[in-house]
């Protein structure tokens, strides 16, 4: 249980955030934020789960260079599928997705680490 | 200047809202300070602190009390400031916060080599089938099954598992049963010292305690020798006993035999001190702290304690060996539970925590014991009513500057992956693969 309440927070964390900075960023449409948040959902279970299971395998520093690999295939993956579906085009999909992703996991380390 | 006032506004609203799923975000906030201390009681009036495991019952400490602190835990890096500190004080066990740490004691001394709690090199007498596993969990595993009869080595138990060794085997196996439930104990540390007890009351010899099937009604009187108990068990109540030829279980709800131990010493860490009766209304004398005693008999009370009936510069007297002291395993006949640190009167089993996962960092947790198989480091931690162990990997002590960490850092390679981990890995992927046909269906779908 312990395990799934972290996925999921993590995950509420990530949604809560990037939703936020991507209205600011200028995205409205309902269905953009609906993407946004499946989007997320897509990537953020696997790569936290991934990511924690190599941390048990192969310790700490594995663990970073995995993390920073799941993050930018998470980059990438995101950014294809708002490329695709994503009405707002205030910005290039690829950078948003970036955007996003940095500054979730950005806040998330100053908060864990605050 | 709008924009950047948007922004600094976004960043400051986020970090509020993100604050409650803190907590749960990460599991390497505070820890346990793994450094014991003495602290002497500075307040002129005493304190008045509440006894582990006994609920509200409160325990006074006097001024100039010299108390143990076993750890503490810290908690004060985010907006959750709590510290929380684990004592002794002579017969005592208990916690307190802060507010008592700043006011009323004073570190006075660092305890050097603090060891943990381990039992090692133990024959075990396997009394019913046993799954052996991988790890210490029964996620791990099951690697063979010791049968009825069986005698085996273990090199190291925690109180809840064993690590077992053989010419073929070699694994784990739970054998702590009997505190948790009323269940027969598949395993019993085999006792081969021929510990002898009188039983003042009548008592039933019972075949299985599952069962209650009755072998014999042994008549008060009478000399049973003791064979062994689920020794892990921190509720002594059933002991496996030898009896005219025949073997049982005797449940012992308190005071019914008297076990002989004369031989026996008594180690004290702490003062100890010695009562005129079981129920503790006077003090015959004090064992100081780091002296021994004589022990002549023993009796478990109604929570299946160790009482322990001592000489001590020619005074004789009880004491409950909760906290402050043990008896030497290799004196006191084969008892080699008898190292016991502290109070355990709410000991239970493990209960539903995955193996190898990671702890909210709100959840404060004690470190009972350590220990290191196949290169691969453990600690087994208490949560509340909960259990179990935690890989190395999950710990959560402060780092000492000063101590070289590089072997620890190299035990992390080669760390086995617990079952669950991949089932969520893989659960994780079937969610990414039905989320993305699901945003493909929403999006082709409308458009």
């Amino acid at each position: 249980m312990i395990l799934l309440n972290l996925l999921i927070s993590r995950l509420a964390g990530t949604i809560l955030i990037e939703s936020f900075f991507a209205y600011v960023l200028g995205i409205r449409e309902t269905k953009d934020f609906l993407n946004i948040v499946l989007v997320n959902l897509m990537t953020n279970p696997f790569l936290v789960m991934f990511s924690f299971m190599m941390k048990a395998k192969f310790g700490n520093s594995v663990y970073y260079v995995i993390l920073l690999l799941m993050e930018m295939l998470a980059v990438y993956l995101e950014g294809y599928i708002y490329n695709k579906y994503l009405k707002s085009r205030k910005l290039n999909p690829f950078l948003l997705s970036f955007i996003l992703n940095l500054l979730s996991f950005s806040l998330g380390l100053i908060i864990i680490y605050m | 200047m709008k924009r950047i006032i948007k922004a600094v506004l976004t960043i400051l609203i986020s970090l509020v809202s993100v604050f409650p799923f803190a907590g749960k975000v990460h599991g390497d906030i505070g820890g346990v300070n793994w450094d014991p201390y003495y602290a002497w009681c500075i307040e002129k009036d005493g304190i008045t602190v509440s006894r582990e495991g006994y609920g509200q019952e409160e325990v006074y400490i006097p001024y100039g009390a010299r108390l143990y602190v076993w750890y503490s835990f810290d908690e004060n890096k985010a907006y959750n400031v709590n510290d929380s500190y684990f004592a002794y004080y002579g017969d005592y066990s208990f916690s307190f916060s802060t507010s008592i740490s700043g006011k009323h004691i004073r570190p006075v001394k660092k305890v050097p080599n603090s060891e943990f709690l381990t039992y090692e090199n133990l024959e075990l007498l396997v009394l019913d089938e046993t799954k052996v596993y991988e790890g210490p969990s029964s996620d791990y595993k099951k690697v063979a099954t010791l049968f009825e009869g069986t005698t085996i080595s273990s090199d190291y138990n925690d109180g809840m598992w064993a690590h077992i060794i053989d010419e073929d085997k070699e694994g784990w196996i739970y054998f702590n049963q009997t505190s948790v439930k009323d269940d027969l104990p598949g395993v019993i540390i085999k006792n081969n010292d021929g510990i002898s007890a009188v039983n003042i009351n009548d008592v039933v010899l019972y075949d299985s305690l599952k069962n209650k099937d009755t072998n014999a009604v042994i008549p008060a009187g009478s000399t049973l020798t003791y064979l062994g108990n689920c020794s892990t068990s921190f509720e002594n109540k059933h002991q496996y006993m030898l009896y005219d030829g025949k073997n049982g279980w005797i449940t012992d709800e308190g005071d019914s035999l008297v076990y002989d131990l004369e031989g026996s010493r008594l180690f004290a860490y702490e003062n100890v001190i010695l009562y005129d009766d079981l129920s503790g209304s006077k003090v015959i004398s004090v064992i100081q702290g780091n002296d021994a005693a004589d022990v002549l008999k023993m009796v478990f009370d109604s929570h299946g304690k160790e009482k322990y009936y001592c000489r001590y510069e020619g005074l004789e007297g009880w004491t409950s060996a909760v906290a402050n002291c043990f008896v030497d395993s290799s004196i006191i006949k084969g008892f080699e539970k008898a190292f016991v640190v502290e109070d355990t009167a709410l000991f239970k089993q493990i209960g539903g925590e995955e193996s190898g996962t990671s702890i909210s960092k709100n959840e404060e947790f004690l470190v009972i014991s350590s220990t290191e198989v196949d290169d691969k480091s453990w600690h087994y931690i208490r949560m509340g009513n909960k259990e179990g162990w935690i890989s190395a990997d999950l710990h959560f002590f402060e780092k000492n500057e000063n101590e070289e960490n590089d072997s620890e850092i190299e035990d992390r390679t080669n760390k086995k992956v617990p079952d669950v981990m991949y089932y969520y890995v893989a659960g994780a992927f079937i969610i990414s693969i039905s989320t993305f046909v699901l945003i493909r269906y929403l999006n082709v779908k409308k458009k």
